[in-house]
Formats: C-alpha cells, sequence, structure tokens
C-alpha cells in the first residue's frame, strides 16, 4: 500500500546509500592509507575504488530510471498511479544528475588530508 | 438507534450534538484540551512568546556591537546572551511555530476534524512549554549556555564549561525535541491516513505534500541530534569520553552529528514557509497553482539532497578536499529544487492576475529577501570563497536572510493570510503597509551590511572590536537598522491586537480560496466539519461557498455523532477511499501527567539527582501505559455506516490503523538514532586519536546467549501476532527472551567490561548495549502486557496491540544483533590497527 | 561571483514586479516553460560551472596558492585558551613566539593548526583561508604572503570569554630579515 510512494523515491534512498559509503569508504581508506601505492600513472587503489563505487552507483539509478519509464501496459492507469509515476520519474532524474555529480571530484581531487 | 447516517439535515443541532463531544472543558479543564485547534493556537501562541524573548535579546546584541569597545556587556552576559539567541529563535521559535501552523491548518486542508493523535500533539505540546521553560528559566538565572547555539565539544564539555550551563541546553532542547518528534509522527500518520473521501495522493492541497516531506525530514533529522545530546550529557555526567580525545574520544564526532541535523533543519524550517506561499499565492493571483506536480518532485529531492550538504559548515576542519567536494557539489545542488519552486510561483503570477493585499507585500519581502540569502548560500558552498568567509559575520548576515527571508516573511504573509479564519474578522489595516516597511527597511539596513563588516574580517561571537579595523561605522548602520524592524515588528503586534479588537466579521471566504479550510464557519468549531466531504478534484480548486453549508448540515460522511463518540474517517492512502472508521480520545489529563513525569526525570537529570531517575523513568513508562486503556464503550466487531452508502470498519479491526503506522515511523527515528550510533563509534575508529585502546574482552559465549534471547522474543511475538495465534505461548516466550538478553547485555556492559570512562571503544560497545538492554526492556512491559490481557481474554482488541508489540519484537532483535555485531567487528579492527 | 548574483537577484525580483504590476506580462511563455527555463536551464549551468570552478580554485588553494610547491616552510600554530604559539619544526635553534608569527614573504607556508584544549580557528584575512586547530588533530592550512608587511589575524572559532581578545600579528619579511627575527635578532 506504501509501495509506490518509496518505489518513487528509491533512486534517491541509492543515492544517500551511494553517499554515505563513498564518503565511508574515503575515510577509512585515508585512516588505512590506502591512497598511497601507485597504480599506474595517476591513480590510487582507494582513487580507484571510489571510482568504481560512483560508477556503479550512477548504473543502478539509470537502472531504476529505465524501470520507471517502461510503460504500463497491464492495468488500466488511473489517474492517481500516473501522477506517482510522473513524481517519481521526475525524482529519478533529480537523482541521476545528482548521482553523477556529487561524487565527480572523487576523479581528480585531493584524496586525503596530509 | 435509527440509521445514524441520515440525520435531519438541521445544522443547528447537530453542532450542538458534535460541540458537546468535540469542545473543550472551561476553566481548570482547559488543562485537559487536546483538539488540534486548541493545541496549535498554543504552539504557535507560545513560540511567538519566544519569538519576543529572542528578539530582545537580539537588540541586546545589536546594542553592544554598536560601537566598538562597548561596555555595555562582558564577555560571558553576550556569551550567553548570543547562544541564547540562536537556539531561541531556532528550536522554540522556528520549529514550533509552524508545528503549530500544520496542528492548526492540517486537518482543515485535509478536511478533517482532528489529527490522527491528539493527545500526542497535546503532550509534545508540554513537552514543548516545559523544555522551553527549563532554558528561560536558566537566562533569568544567570546560568544560561554560552557555547554557541552548536555548542562545539570540547568548550561545552564539563572540562571547559564546568556549570550547570551546557547540561541545560543539552537537557532542555531534547525535552523540546520529544514535541518535534511527537509532531513528525502526527503529521505524517494524519496526512497519509487521515482525510477526506476521495482525496487521493494527487488531489491533495500541496501544503500537505510540503508537510508529509517536512515531516519525515524531522523524523530522519532530529535523531542525531537527540543522540549527540545524549552522548554529550553521558560525558559530562559519567565521563564517558566519546568527544574527549585524550582518551579516543573525536571533537569531530559531535561536529557530524550537530550538523547532520543542522542542516535538514534549515530545510525544515523553510519548507512549511514554502508550503504556505504556494497555498497563498495561487489565492491571491487568482489561478491555480503551476506544476503541482513538478514541485512534489522538487521538494522530494530537495529533502534528499538536504542531507548531503552537513559537511558545508565543517570545511575548515581539516577534511579532505575530496570529502568536501561531495558536499560542495549537493549544496550547489539544493539550489535548484529552490530555484523550480521560485519559478513555479512566478509562472502562476505570470499567468493569473495578481491582486496586491497585505499578504502579497509580504510575500514581496520574502522573493527579495530570500533570493539574495540563497545567492550567497551559493557562494559560501563553495569551498574556497567559505575558507574565506566561515565564522564571519558574513555568516551572520547570510543565515539571516535565509531565516528571515524564508520563514519570518512567509510566516507574516501566512498571519495575515488566515487570522481571519483564526478569529472570524478581517483586519483594519491601517498599520499594516507601514509595519512591513519598516521590517522590510530595517532587515535590509541591518543585514546587508553585516555581509561587508565579514568581509572586513570581524568573525561572529565577538563581543568587543577595537577602533582601528574600520567596523564601527557598519556596525553602527546595522544596529541603527536593527532597531527599525524591532518598531516594525511591535507595530504588526499592534496591528494584530487591533484587529482581535475592531477587526470587522465577514462571511464565508475572504480571499475567495479553492480550499478546503474555508468550507467551514469562522472562527472554526471545534469539531472543524459538521461531516466530512468527499473530494472529486484537486484539494485546491473546489468551491468552499457551496461546500460549506452542504458539509454544516450533515450531508457528508459520518454526519451524526454515534455512540458518543469523535470520529474521523481513515482512509487509503493512495486512492483516498475510505477504508475505516479511527474513534478518537476524549479530552484527558494523561498528556500533561505524562509531561509532568518526563520533566520530572529532566529536571533530575539537571540537578544531578541520578538516584531518582528511575522513578522518574517508571512512572513516565506507567503514564503511557494508562494511554493505551481504552473507554469503556462497545466496539462494534462488523462494518459500521458512514453514509452514503459505505460500511468500514472500526480502526481497531482495520487492517492498517493510525497506531500501527505510528510505530512503524517511531521505529524509523528509533533506527536512525542506532545507526548513527553505530556509525559514530566506527568514525571514532577512522579519525580519533589515542586509538587502539588497550585490550579489553567478552565472552562470545555471553554475547550468543543474549543474541539467543533476542530471537526467541522475535520468534514469540510472531507466534503470538499470527491470526489465530497461540497468544499467551507466544507472549511468554516473548517476555522470557527479553528477560534473558536485557540481563546478558546489562551484565555485560555493567560488570564485565573495564570501565567505560577509560576509553571511547569501551564507552562505544557500553552504550550500544545499553541501548539493546533499555529495547529489550521495553520489549517485555509489551509482552508482559500482552500475556496479561490474554490472560484476561479479551482477544478482539488484542491482534492490534499483538502486532505493535510484533514489530517491536523484531526490531529490538535487530538491534540487539547489531550490537552483538558491533562488538566483533570493532574488536577486529582494532586488532587491524595493531594491537 | 558577485556580479552574476547581482544579475541573478535583478533578474528574479524584476520577474516578479513585472508580472505583479504587468498583468499579462509573461503569458506567451507557458507554465512548464517557466519552470523549465528558470527552474533548469538557468541555474544548471551556472552551478556547474561555479562547483567546478571552485573544486579547482580549492586545489590551488590547498597547495598554498602559488604553483611552488617544493619550498614549503612548516609552522607550529598552537592554539589555547587564549593565545598561539608559532614554532618552526625545520628549523633548529628558531624560537617559539606568542601572538606573533614570523614568515618570509614570497614562500609558501604550511601552518600546522593544532590545539591543546578547545577549538581554535587560525585566520589572516588578509592571506588566505582559514583551519580550525581541533584538539587531537593536527590540520593543515598554506599561505603566502607575497609583500613583506604586517597582516593582522584572528581566531574565529568561538572559543570561550576571551575569544575575542585572541588576536595575533603575521609579519612577513624578507629573506634575510627573516632569518633574523626567528632567532630574535631582529630590532622593532
Ligand atoms: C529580529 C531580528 C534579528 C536580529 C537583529 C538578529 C541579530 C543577530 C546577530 C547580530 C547575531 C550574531 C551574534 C554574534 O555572532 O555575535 C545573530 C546570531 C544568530 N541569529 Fe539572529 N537576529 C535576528 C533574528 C533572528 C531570527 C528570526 C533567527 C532564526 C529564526 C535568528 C537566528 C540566529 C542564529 C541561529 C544565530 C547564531 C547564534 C550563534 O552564533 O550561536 N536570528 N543574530
Ligand atoms: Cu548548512
Ligand atoms: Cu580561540
Amino acid at each position: 500500500m506504501r509501495h509506490p510512494l518509496l518505489l518513487a523515491i528509491s533512486a534517491f534512498v541509492v543515492w544517500s546509500g551511494a553517499f554515505l559509503t563513498i564518503y565511508a569508504v574515503q575515510a577509512t581508506g585515508c585512516s588505512l592509507d590506502w591512497q598511497s601505492g601507485n597504480l599506474g600513472a595517476w591513480t590510487s587503489p582507494l582513487r580507484l575504488l571510489l571510482i568504481t563505487m560512483m560508477v556503479a552507483s550512477v548504473a543502478a539509478v539509470v537502472v531504476i530510471l529505465l524501470r520507471q519509464l517502461r510503460p504500463r501496459l497491464k492495468a488500466p492507469v488511473s489517474e492517481t498511479s500516473s501522477f506517482i509515476n510522473g513524481v517519481a520519474i521526475y525524482v529519478s532524474i533529480a537523482a541521476l544528475f545528482s548521482t553523477a555529480f556529487c561524487f565527480t571530484g572523487v576523479v581528480w581531487l585531493t584524496l586525503c588530508s596530509a | 438507534m435509527t440509521d445514524p447516517t441520515s440525520p435531519g439535515h438541521d445544522p443547528i443541532a447537530l453542532h450542538r450534538a458534535l460541540d458537546r463531544l468535540w469542545a473543550g472543558k472551561p476553566g481548570w479543564g482547559r488543562l485537559a484540551a487536546v483538539n488540534h485547534n486548541v493545541v496549535g493556537v498554543r504552539f504557535m501562541l507560545t513560540a511567538l512568546v519566544f519569538f519576543a524573548i529572542g528578539g530582545i535579546l537580539a537588540m541586546l546584541i545589536r546594542t553592544q556591537l554598536a560601537s566598538a569597545n562597548s561596555v555595555f556587556m562582558d564577555a560571558e552576559t553576550y556569551g550567553q546572551v548570543f547562544t541564547m539567541h540562536g537556539t531561541i529563535m531556532m528550536f522554540l521559535f522556528a520549529i514550533p511555530f509552524f508545528e503549530g501552523m500544520a496542528i492548526y491548518l492540517l486537518p482543515k486542508l485535509l478536511g478533517t476534524r482532528d489529527l490522527a493523535f491528539p493527545r500526542l500533539g497535546a503532550y509534545g505540546y508540554w513537552c514543548y512549554l516545559f523544555g522551553g521553560m527549563i532554558l528561560i528559566g536558566a537566562l533569568i538565572g544567570g546560568v544560561a549556555p554560552s557555547g554557541g547555539w552548536f555548542m562545539y565539544t570540547p568548550l561545552s564539555s564539563s572540562v571547559y564549561s564546568p556549570g550547570i550551563n551546557s547540561d541545560v541546553w543539552l537537557l532542555g532542547i531534547t525535552f523540546v525535541e520529544i514535541s518535534a518528534l511527537s509532531a513528525a509522527v502526527e503529521i505524517i500518520v494524519t496526512i497519509v491516513k487521515i482525510r477526506a473521501a476521495g482525496m487521493s495522493l494527487d488531489r491533495m492541497p500541496i501544503f500537505a505534500w510540503y508537510m508529509l516531506v517536512v515531516a519525515t525530514m524531522m523524523l530522519v533529522g532530529f535523531p542525531p541530534l537527540i543522540l549527540g545530546s545524549i552522548l554529550l550529557e553521558v560525558e559530562r555526567a559519567f565521563d564517558l569520553p566519546f568527544f574527549d580525545p585524550t582518551r579516543g574520544g573525536d571533537p569531530l564526532l559531535w561536529q557530524h552529528l550537530f550538523w547532520l541535523f543542522g542542516h535538514p533543519e534549515v530545510y525544515i524550517i523553510f519548507l512549511p514557509a514554502a508550503g504556505a506561499i504556494s497555498t497563498i499565492l495561487p489565492v491571491l493571483s487568482g489561478t491555480p497553482l503551476a506544476g503541482y506536480r513538478v514541485i512534489v518532485a522538487a521538494i522530494v529531492s530537495m529533502a534528499f539532497l538536504s542531507f548531503g550538504l552537513w559537511v558545508h559548515h565543517m570545511y575548515t576542519g581539516g577534511i579532505p578536499h575530496v570529502a568536501l567536494s561531495f558536499f560542495s557539489a549537493a549544496s550547489a545542488l539544493v539550489a535548484v529544487p529552490t530555484a523550480v519552486q521560485i519559478f513555479a510561483w512566478l509562472a502562476t503570477m505570470a499567468h493569473g492576475r495578481p491582486r496586491f493585499s497585505i499578504p502579497m507585500l509580504h510575500i514581496f519581502g520574502f522573493f527579495f529577501v530570500f533570493v539574495i540569502g540563497g545567492l550567497t548560500g551559493v557562494m559560501l558552498a563553495m569551498v574556497p570563497f567559505d575558507w574565506q568567509a566561515h565564522d564571519t559575520h558574513f555568516v551572520v548576515a547570510h543565515l539571516h536572510y535565509v531565516l528571515v527571508g524564508g520563514f519570518i516573511f512567509p510566516m507574516l504573509a501566512m498571519a495575515y493570510y488566515w487570522l481571519p479564519h483564526l478569529t472570524g474578522k478581517q483586519p483594519v489595516q491601517h498599520l499594516s503597509n507601514a509595519a512591513f516597511w519598516m521590517i522590510f527597511i530595517g532587515f535590509n539596513v541591518t543585514f546587508f551590511f553585516m555581509h561587508l563588516t565579514g568581509l572586513l574580517g570581524m568573525p561572529r561571537r565577538v563581543f568587543e572590536y577595537p577602533t582601528e579595523f574600520g567596523w564601527e561605522t557598519l556596525n553602527f548602520i546595522s544596529s541603527m537598522g536593527s532597531f527599525i524592524m524591532a518598531m516594525g515588528f511591535a507595530l504588526v503586534a499592534l496591528d494584530f491586537i487591533l484587529l482581535f479588537k475592531f477587526g470587522r466579521p465577514f462571511r464565508r471566504n475572504p480571499w475567495k480560496a479553492g480550499t478546503l479550510e474555508w468550507a467551514m464557519p469562522t472562527p472554526p468549531p471545534s469539531y472543524n466539519f459538521a461531516s466530512i466531504p468527499r473530494v472529486n478534484k484537486r484539494a485546491d480548486l473546489l468551491d468552499p461557498d457551496t461546500l460549506g453549508p452542504y458539509l454544516a448540515s450533515g450531508r457528508g460522511y459520518l454526519g451524526m455523532p454515534r455512540n458518543d463518540r469523535m470520529e474521523v474517517l481513515g482512509v487509503d492512502p493512495v486512492t483516498g477511499e475510505p477504508d475505516q472508521v479511527v474513534m478518537l480520545p476524549r479530552q484527558t489529563y494523561l498528556p500533561l501527567w505524562t509531561a509532568i513525569a518526563t520533566g520530572a526525570f529532566f529536571l533530575m537529570m539537571l540537578f544531578k539527582l541520578y538516584w531518582a531517575t528511575p522513578l522518574a523513568l517508571i512512572s513516565i513508562i506507567a503514564c503511557f501505559w494508562l494511554w493505551t486503556r481504552r473507554d469503556p464503550l462497545p466496539v462494534e466487531n462488523d462494518l459500521v455506516p458512514i453514509g452514503h452508502g459505505l460500511s468500514v470498519p472500526v480502526h481497531l479491526h482495520a487492517s492498517t490503523p493510525p497506531s500501527y503506522l505510528a510505530m512503524v515511523l517511531t521505529l524509523v527515528a528509533d533506527a536512525t538514532l542506532y545507526i548513527s550510533l553505530l556509525f559514530g563509534c566506527l568514525f571514532l575508529w577512522v579519525s580519533a586519536p589515542n586509538w587502539p585502546p588497550a585490550g579489553f574482552v567478552v565472552d562470545v559465549k555471553l554475547l550468543a546467549l543474549a543474541v539467543g534471547g533476542v530471537i526467541m522474543s522475535c520468534v514469540g511475538g510472531r507466534l503470538a501476532a499470527r491470526p489465530n495465534g497461540a497468544v499467551m505461548v507466544g507472549s511468554a516466550l516473548a517476555l522470557l527472551g527479553h528477560l534473558i538478553s536485557t540481563g546478558l547485555f546489562l551484565a555485560i556492559a555493567l560488570l564485565v567490561l573495564p570501565a567505560p570512562s577509560g576509553h571511547a571503544a569501551i564507552a562505544s560497545v557500553f552504550v550500544i548495549f545499553i541501548y539493546a538492554a533499555l529495547h529489550g526492556t521495553i520489549g517485555a512491559v509489551f509482552a508482559a502486557h500482552a500475556l496479561w490481557t490474554s490472560l484476561g481474554n479479551r482477544k478482539a482488541i488484542l491482534s492490534l496491540d499483538l502486532r505493535i508489540g510484533r514489530l517491536w519484537h523484531d526490531y529490538t532483535a535487530a538491534a540487539g544483533i547489531c550490537a552483538a555485531a558491533f562488538y566483533l567487528a570493532l574488536q577486529s579492527l582494532i586488532g587491524e590497527g595493531g594491537l | 561571483m558577485l556580479w552574476g548574483s547581482v544579475v541573478l537577484f535583478t533578474l528574479v525580483v524584476g520577474l516578479f514586479a513585472a508580472t505583479l504590476f504587468h498583468p499579462r506580462f509573461g503569458r506567451g511563455l507557458s507554465q512548464s516553460g517557466w519552470i523549465v527555463w528558470g527552474g533548469l536551464v538557468l541555474p544548471l549551468p551556472v552551478l556547474t560551472a561555479l562547483t567546478f570552478y571552485a573544486f579547482s580554485q580549492g586545489e590551488f588553494l590547498l597547495n598554498g596558492g602559488s604553483d611552488k610547491t617544493e619550498d614549503v616552510l612548516e609552522v607550529r600554530a598552537v592554539g589555547s585558551m587564549w593565545q598561539w604559539q608559532f614554532s618552526y619544526p625545520s628549523l633548529p635553534g628558531s624560537r617559539t613566539a606568542t601572538d606573533l608569527l614570523h614568515i618570509p614573504a614570497g614562500r609558501t607556508i604550511e601552518i600546522i593548526a593544532e590545539s591543546e584544549d578547545v577549538i581554535h580557528s587560525f585566520w589572516v584575512p588578509r592571506l588566505g583561508g582559514k583551519i580550525d586547530a581541533v584538539p587531537g588533530h593536527a590540520n593543515r592550512l598554506r599561505i603566502h604572503a607575497d609583500q613583506p608587511g604586517r597582516y593582522g589575524g584572528v581566531c574565529s572559532e568561538y572559543c570561550g570569554t576571551g575569544h575575542a581578545g585572541m588576536r595575533f600579528e603575521v609579519r612577513a619579511h624578507t629573506a634575510d630579515d627573516f632569518e633574523k627575527a626567528i632567532i630574535g635578532e631582529l630590532a622593532r
């Protein structure tokens, strides 16, 4: 019964989860000294890990958005459910942009303070 | 009795019958009031008193700063004054004011008679009042908190603030926050469940969407602050070193917990005001709100984003740049949903015929001031700029532009818009214009120049400054502006008094609004609607002028009191179709008594009478237990007719009654607190100095046994709650399981662990185990209650209680398992760090 | 940033006034047009550009606001209620000074901020950003003075009743004078 509302925000829930984990991994990585040790020319294990996480979370949000965009052919669409679906799509687009935008820093900014 | 739903359509007789049930009692009986009209107005009036106090403190600040080297106040007094100014404005004015507004307005906008939990509202009010009085008492006694409204440790810890001052803040504010959490639960359940018939999600008034989002934010935003306050109070009282760097604590933990609450708080204050604008502006523009759907999506996005910004208050704390970048990007992004709303409002105006009126004037004030605040906000969100402007008067200017723009001006617009509803009178409007311009000009003079003072390098929270820095002229201008503004507020107060005294009465709907609150007599009767409407389009496009008389004559749903009960409709959350009749409790002194017991607990903590606190705790639990006693009137076991040929069950037999939802929400808040606690303790391992601690061990067998106990109670609770389940056996099992696990967690915490004052790691495990034990204790009370009642065989009603109990048992089990897992995880991490 | 803000502010308030005083103003643009243009197209590029510019500016400042990053001089700044002690871990024989920080002009200085009691914050408005001195942590900040001269500094995190008076002075010297100053031999 409250599922439609929860589904509507799922993309942003992913964003929140990604936010917490990426921040936590970054802090833990710095404290365990994962940033040093070079993998190739420019990157460190920690940076690589963070980039992977960023890409994974963007992918997860994309999947959610695609599912919401798929037209529902079954059950006759009531005004209410099309409303909720519409809101859900807007929210997921916002979440997609946020996920792609918030974590770009992991690619090039200073990882740990000295 | 004949069919109660086909009344004689006599509004007067119906009014008498309903008013007899719903109206409050006179004299001392007022203390028993639970009606949302009464509680809402009490909240707002009390908040205004606090606003006046906070305003007077602001004038003291400005007097002090008007000249360099002022001798008006000394440093200590100034510290108390600015701390209390900030604290009062944020915790005792802004939040309670809009809580009161929501409590008053929501049922009316949703087309119903009261909130879901009237007693909870009353309890929240008393907690707010008593908590606020503790703070004001301290201010008068000269022992007010003085470390700034965000109470950074270690300045607020017992070493550097040995007096009672910080305790007043920690305990008083926590006490007040009880009212915020209870309001959050109450508002969510009401919006989700208690509406007019047919009010599906897409037909809800936009204000309800705003409040749904705000209340959810409160539900997850306040627990981190409450947790922080508890931990700091525990450090001050019992020397558990969560924030003490010499023993493995970290002052940064406090900052994270505080701002994890503190930033969403700003949006919690702004969104209700924005909701009011979204309600008022379309009416004044004579056209429906543009972009309803987009606005809903925008505020949902804003709610999420606002939880990802908290570190922008800690840019100068030495956090790595990449981490700052997440928060900086989110801070920039949060401006987008705001821009969407602002342009939706502009679109509404562009496509309507805006009428110029006093509320519109204040909305203009909002646009002007808030946009500036938003722009300086984006500047501050940029890390390099913030490194410069942080903790200067630039920030003070920014935050007042946001708060006054985003809250005070909308609030004044609301006041001018809805006071006719509340009083039944229209303003005389001689002073309103002048008052607005004085506030508006005074405000801008005061705070615009503070930006410059800040950029010239004046830090905030300084009680004096030397002449040669060139800050004096600007400060003097600011102070003059603030006095003009203060006079403006005095004029507004006078204006309102005149309205009460000499306002013109009017017939219905002075603004030609399309929302349900105008489909009732003004001032509103205690029960709002004599019968409950059916809504078949968006609830801001209705016609209150014809709906009002129709409802008053009892032709909607529930148009006749039945069995002397106070009833409202419960609806399906999505479609808005009625699915139950909710019986509301009558007036009672219980909320007051419970709040007094709660207050006694806080006072005992404050005056360090720790030995007496168990007594207070027991009386609080006893009081709440009394709440569960239902009035002896019979409860129909079959469907009851609600009018128009519909019949629905009574809420005690419905599939999702309000109380069940309330328990789910309470657990969400509780879980947020617990997760913050677990993360916080792990944060110490990552960040705090002086780790790892000297080794300490707990016998894993004891832990395994405790986990066995919680699993047992979980299984027992599930057995009991199954349809036709084994109530007695299940409850007994649950009780036994809780006793085992609680006993073990307590024993480990108190007897096995080394003294928790030795190191923050031990203190973390200690607190987490106590948390598990506390939940076990309450679970045991639930189980014992179920066992006791099942012996008396009141099966019918029990099933709801059992399902609620099951939720608690499940949660307690999860919490217990996490507690044990946390201990093991911490041990292995410490091992890794090199023991 | 300032001018951008002025433009945006004038735009929004101007639109408000226009819609209010000019009936039919803005009817030409559909409601969703208003929202899309004003709520998305207008802010998104501005914010994105600003954020990325701020990121790179932040990196630059983290390096001390100059490209010369090899020759960094470390200074320990220890805050306590209510004064600062400055010392030079890498310069043997240098003296610890109270509320007076000598630095060589033209060289990047790395402040290592620590605290003995509560949180303080090191800030010299004209030389760069600020950094909190948090007990138990050693936070770093790079500052840079181009010209010899005197610069005022303040504690910018509230630290109790002496907070307002917790000021200090930074003196930037030429290289020679600096050598003398830190061993206390520079005439005032
Ligand atoms: C009525 C006019 C007001 C004036 C003249 C005023 C003035 C001031 C000033 C000068 C300060 C800075 C004190 C300092 O740093 O030394 C301050 C701080 C503050 N004000 Fe106001 N204020 C007003 C209204 C409000 C309102 C309505 C709110 C919130 C809803 C508010 C919230 C705060 C907060 C949170 C602080 C920070 C306190 C701290 O640093 O701990 N103020 N105010
Ligand atoms: Cu913030
Ligand atoms: Cu200081």
